[in-house]
């Protein structure tokens, strides 16, 4: 089998993955210590979930994560990252078996989460790009921050969406494009600022 | 030059169509042909990679803008067992998992058994040689019998003191681990749509821009507090959290509130809360009281 992880990765993931590679138990626990709030976070987001379903998908997370360390390739991209599309996609999965509709979460939500998040769940400055745009999200117009949020965390079609919101799909196609283009727009000025 | 300016002109309607594609592209909700069409436009547009690389870094940031939210100390346990399950696909080098040792400092208690007595020096030739044999051996057994029942007893009470240490260390931890799963449960049930949210205004004690919102499920008996614009308490005083039914109010929890006027509480009302009739906040001596002993700075009514 080959391993297709290099010495370029952050050390500390990467040593974990090779030892997960080797069928190290251990090494797995470690992950799930270090990363199992931010996926059973995103789990918990996609489900709308807080029993249940997003442990069943946290667990299978990790599980996949087991059997696939080897198909992570640290040259494209942050471990988290890889681990975060898999846990979106064991979710979406799991919420078309289930026949859920996904529910859009209001905003003040997310706004209370972040004055929670202020605490030691968040705090730790790996969230920060996530922190950044989810503040920046909440400056779209509703309709869009809806459509971009059905397509992205749910992996909707834009067919899936117009039916969802009762919109034609032309509609949905505008708003997820302006959207996103709206958002990035402020991403960019953000972490330019930022650097700055 | 006209060739050049024809040449220009197309390489704008590439990056204005590619810049028009590439926000359904990095979510992946292109169809098949727009992909295909997508990858031919980043080899003609210049900017397009750059672009692309923006939009890459943007959606990678939606995915981890979850609020990661602590599983249940549960998930974990199960997730190792789950492990013992699965086939393993290579053979030895598995390393068992390792759980948390509460107490790592104690020493393994040593076994009660008999020193092992080796044979006499056969050669004496100090004075105490001239002990016969038998009385020698006789006195280091007896040395040794005393040494090993001092020895044994001493580990005997460690042991006992461990055992309680230990004990009372995993009755903190159980502690521990109820609180940190009852807060998970209330982070999360934050994103539940029948969570309801209730409002606390500011009285005439408090500061105008003090404000403050609750939020629990219907029927659930804890709910988390969140507040902002109240100023930081002096030493010696607090901010506590009252539960009100009728003529009563019960204390549910004091309330941190920083330098920055902002506080959060989860607190736990051993009944649902939506059985009570208002909900207030209140500046009390450092520990809290068991009734209000000065007027409320926030309130709000629950209602039915």
């Amino acid at each position: 089998m080959r391993r297709k992880m290099t010495e370029s990765a952050p050390s500390a993931d990467f040593q974990l993955m090779q030892r997960i590679c080797a069928q190290d138990k251990q090494a797995l626990a470690e992950l799930y210590d270090r990363y199992g709030a931010l996926v059973h976070g995103l789990s918990v987001r996609v489900l709308n979930d807080d029993g249940r379903l997003a442990q069943e998908v946290t667990q299978d997370t990790f599980l996949k994560i087991w059997h696939q360390a080897d198909q992570w390739d640290p040259n494209r991209g942050k471990l988290t990252t890889w681990m975060l599309t898999i846990a979106r996609r064991t979710a979406i999965d799991l919420l078309r078996k289930e026949q859920r509709r996904p529910e859009i979460s209001p905003a003040e939500f997310d706004d209370v989460l972040s004055v929670v998040g202020q605490g030691s769940l968040v705090d730790d400055p790996r969230w920060h790009d996530g922190r950044l745009i989810r503040q920046l999200l909440q400056q779209l117009p509703d309709e869009q921050r809806q459509a971009i949020e059905l397509a992205f965390y749910y992996d909707m079609s834009h067919t899936e969406v117009a039916e969802r919101l009762d919109l034609p799909l032309g509609t949905v196609k505008t708003r997820i494009r302006l959207g996103l283009q709206k958002l990035k727009a402020l991403w960019s000025e953000a972490v330019t600022t930022g650097d700055e | 030059m006209s060739e050049v300016l024809k040449s220009n002109d197309s390489e704008d309607k590439d990056c204005e169509q590619l810049h028009a594609l590439l926000p359904d592209y990095v979510i992946g909700a292109s169809d098949p042909d727009e992909v295909r069409l997508v990858e031919e436009l980043l080899q003609r547009c210049p900017d397009g990679a750059a672009n692309l690389a923006d939009y890459e870094a943007m959606t990678e940031a939606l995915l981890h803008s979850a609020p990661p939210v602590q599983p249940p100390a549960s998930l974990r346990a199960s997730l190792l067992a789950a492990l013992d399950d699965v086939p393993q696909s290579s053979p030895a080098r598995v390393i068992p998992p390792v759980m948390p040792a509460p107490e790592t400092h104690l020493r393994p208690t040593p076994a009660i058994h008999p020193m092992p007595v080796t044979a006499a020096p056969t050669a004496p030739t100090s004075k105490i040689s001239t002990f016969p044999a038998a009385r020698w051996l006789a006195a280091v057994a007896a040395i040794a019998v005393v040494m090993l029942v001092a020895s044994n007893m001493f580990w005997l009470n460690r042991d006992a003191e461990a055992r309680a240490r230990v004990a009372d260390l995993m009755a903190r931890e159980q502690a521990v681990l109820a609180m940190l799963e009852q807060q998970q449960a209330v982070l999360a049930s934050l994103g539940d749509v029948t969570t309801q949210r209730y409002t606390l205004a500011s009285t005439d004690a408090g500061p105008a821009t003090a404000q403050a919102v609750a939020f629990w499920r219907p029927g659930n008996a804890y709910g988390l507090l969140s507040v902002a614009g109240l100023p930081e308490p002096e030493a010696g005083r607090t901010y506590q959290f009252w539960l009100i039914r009728g003529e009563q109010a019960i204390p549910a929890g004091l309330l941190d509130v920083g330098a920055d006027g902002r506080g959060t509480l989860i607190f736990d009302a051993s009944e649902p809360v939506d059985s009570f009739d208002a909900i207030g906040v209140s500046e009390e001596p450092a520990g809290g009281s068991e009734a209000p002993t000065t007027t409320p700075v926030l309130v709000g009514s629950i209602s039915a």
